[in-house]
């Protein structure tokens, strides 16, 4: 029989995964980059390749771009009550409303540096903030304009990726964020076990081994594992409560942020009517 | 009967009390007082240096209460900006001692300060009148010349028995005003600090909140790296406490690398535990001594000196590559100087030089092959 991680182990993990920052967008930043690079790893294991042609004129491009949406979706998407999608802007917060992840990716990450690399003659890298890239894109980097393929650096980079995170254990943490809905084998006696089952399903040997190497070193740094496991799934988004920003704060955000921050809250209303 | 002095304000009524200054009794009376009736203390002594200076260039003469306003307030010594602020926040926390004339016997430089925040200050701030007068303590009619040097001694002799609280139970107090939700603008308000020290704050919060989990972790033999030290939480603390300024200088010098490589994460916590440095330049090179294998061997010693070893390495290895970077520059000012000489330049040159310069040439070409062989 299959067991999940329980909604308060995914949403301490989750917690532990916010930004030592309350206020500027890095850690958004980064969070994206990051799932932009765990949905694209998801789509090589998926197709078994280890680079992708995005080309949004052939089939095959169209075919990988849906992968790469999908496996965002995935990763990103936390709920979705009463027509109001809930999903994952900046790891540690969830937002409502706002644009579906399909779209947020396909016209982001898949619309402005991949056209910008298919346009360069020199390799393309992203993100350049920080100048730590897990991408390298365009003819230049991968041999075909619409190519991508991980940055040679990206081990390195995607540990520097993760350092505006204020946990101790962020790779354990992000796997259990990660691994929130997959079904568990009984055969799994504790969290490690348990995400590595999940990690090594859903993610390419090398990123896989990366991770759980990664894992096995934060074992000592762990907290609140004990009995991690439920028999039923429930999504943790149900139960989340992110800490509120101080009023003060809101004196801080600029007028666009300041506006965004009233539609979400207004949304919100709505949900509870 | 002693009354007291008519530069005193009636209300609130002065009231005559005895005060111990350097171990003698003296009759004071306590009372407020217009800032404008004090005289300022034109002879401190504590500004004796800047007046010497000052007074080389205007000529020797009795300084005016302006002027040494002026050499207080450009006094870097003297601090007078950040008392000044300090009173606009919080007031004239220590009433001003003078003699029965109203001349100043302590309390000069808070005396300047409050005309610095008053000068500053709008005429219509409402906070103004709170310095328009201020306590005083003003010795009696029958105070005497050794009266006066007493209340001067005790105040300015006397060391301070007040201790700042350690940087760790400061940094506590501004950590439960980050938890309570407050902004880095709030915090910074209610404590006085800069928005750079709060975030610093934070950071070793941080590390000190990851080396207690570290710390009271259970040994575990079968974990790769032993688990953790097995500590109680209350001693977990109290080291981090002890240590705290050492994780202020991990927090400058390596922050990203404490979050990226954990096996140095953890190293670098037991070497706290173990009292690995004995100074902040020890701590300071960790992270360097710990990506050059013949220093990190060194670190890795048990012997008491082994952060002083790793870093004497260190330091060594700087010197030879800024050597080697010294040997560069000249080689290529050389190169350039030949390269730019004509065959009369050369012919012009002894024959003695010439010989030498082509045995050098020679030795150069023959410790090369051998250096890439």
């Amino acid at each position: 029989m299959a067991k999940y991680f329980s909604q308060e182990l995914v949403c301490k993990s989750f917690e532990r995964l916010s930004s030592r920052n309350t206020t500027g967008k890095t850690h958004m930043e980064r969070t994206s980059a990051l799932m932009y690079f765990l949905s694209v790893d998801a789509t090589f294991e998926h197709f078994g390749v280890s680079s992708l042609d995005l080309n949004p004129g052939s089939l095959e491009g169209k075919n990988n771009r849906k992968q790469v949406e999908l496996e965002f979706t995935k990763l990103v998407l936390v709920g979705n009550s009463h027509g109001m999608v809930r999903q994952v802007t900046e790891l540690g917060r969830i937002e409502e409303a706002g644009t579906h992840p399909e779209k947020r990716i396909s016209s982001n990450f898949l619309t402005v540096p991949l056209k910008k690399a298919s346009n360069q003659a020199t390799p393309f890298y992203y993100p350049n903030r920080p100048k730590h890239p897990l991408f390298k894109m365009g003819l230049a980097a991968t041999g075909k304009q619409w190519g991508l393929r991980f940055h040679d650096c990206w081990m390195a980079n995607f540990l520097t990726i993760l350092t505006t995170i204020k946990g101790s254990t962020p790779l354990l943490d992000l796997a259990v964020f990660v691994c929130r809905d997959g079904a568990i084998d009984d055969g799994a006696t504790d969290i490690f076990t348990a995400v590595e089952e999940q990690i090594k399903k859903r993610f390419t040997r090398n990123l896989a081994g990366f991770w759980i190497q990664r894992i096995a070193k934060e074992k000592v740094m762990a907290r609140d594992i004990d009995a991690p496991f439920v028999d039923y799934h429930a999504p943790f988004a149900n139960v989340y409560k992110q800490a509120p920003a101080p009023v003060k704060q809101y004196s801080q955000m600029k007028k666009s942020e300041l506006i965004d921050r009233i539609h979400q809250l207004e949304s919100m209303l709505k949900t509870t009517d | 009967m002693t009354t007291h002095p008519k530069f005193m304000l009636d209300k609130p009524q002065p009231q005559i009390k005895q005060r111990l200054y350097n171990g003698r009794r003296i009759n004071v009376w306590e009372g407020k007082v217009k800032v404008s009736s004090i005289i300022g203390w034109v002879d401190n002594p504590r500004i004796e240096l800047e007046k010497k200076k000052y007074l080389s260039e205007v000529g020797g003469r009795q300084l005016t209460q302006d002027e040494i306003f002026d050499l207080m307030k450009n006094d870097p010594e003297v601090k007078l900006k950040q008392l000044r602020d300090d009173i606009i926040k919080n007031g004239l926390r220590e009433p001003l001692a003078l003699s029965y004339t109203g001349k100043l016997l302590d309390g000069n430089r808070r005396f300047f300060a409050v005309q610095y925040a008053l000068a500053s200050m709008s005429v219509s701030d409402p906070n103004r009148q709170d310095l328009e007068t201020v306590e005083v303590h003003v010795l009696s009619e029958d105070a005497t010349d050794a009266d006066e040097q007493n209340v001067l001694v005790e105040e300015n002799f006397s060391a301070s028995l007040k201790i700042e609280w350690p940087a760790y139970v400061k940094a506590v107090q501004v950590i439960g005003a980050h938890e309570e939700g407050l902004s880095l603008e709030q915090i910074s308000q209610k404590f006085s600090w800069d928005r750079s020290q709060i975030k610093n704050a934070l950071k070793i919060h941080e590390i000190i909140q990851e080396f207690v989990i570290f710390a009271t972790a259970n040994i575990d033999p079968d974990d790769e790296s032993g688990g953790g030290l097995g500590l109680p939480e209350q001693e977990a603390e109290t080291i981090a406490a002890k240590n705290y300024q050492y994780f202020n200088e991990a927090q400058k010098s390596f922050f990203d690398p404490l979050k990226t490589d954990i096996d140095f994460k953890i190293q670098f916590f037991k070497w706290i535990n173990d009292s690995k440095f004995s100074s902040f330049p020890e701590v300071r090179i960790a992270y360097k001594a710990w990506q050059h294998p013949e220093a990190k061997a060194a670190l890795l010693q048990p012997d008491p000196a082994a952060a002083k070893s790793a870093k004497a390495i260190l330091d060594y290895n700087a010197r030879i590559v800024r050597s080697g970077d010294e040997a560069i520059g000249r080689i290529d000012t050389f190169v350039k100087f030949i390269k730019g000489m004509t065959a009369s330049d050369i012919e012009l040159i002894p024959e003695r030089s010439r010989t030498n310069l082509q045995e050098a040439l020679e030795l150069v070409i023959k410790l090369s092959k051998a250096a890439s062989g």
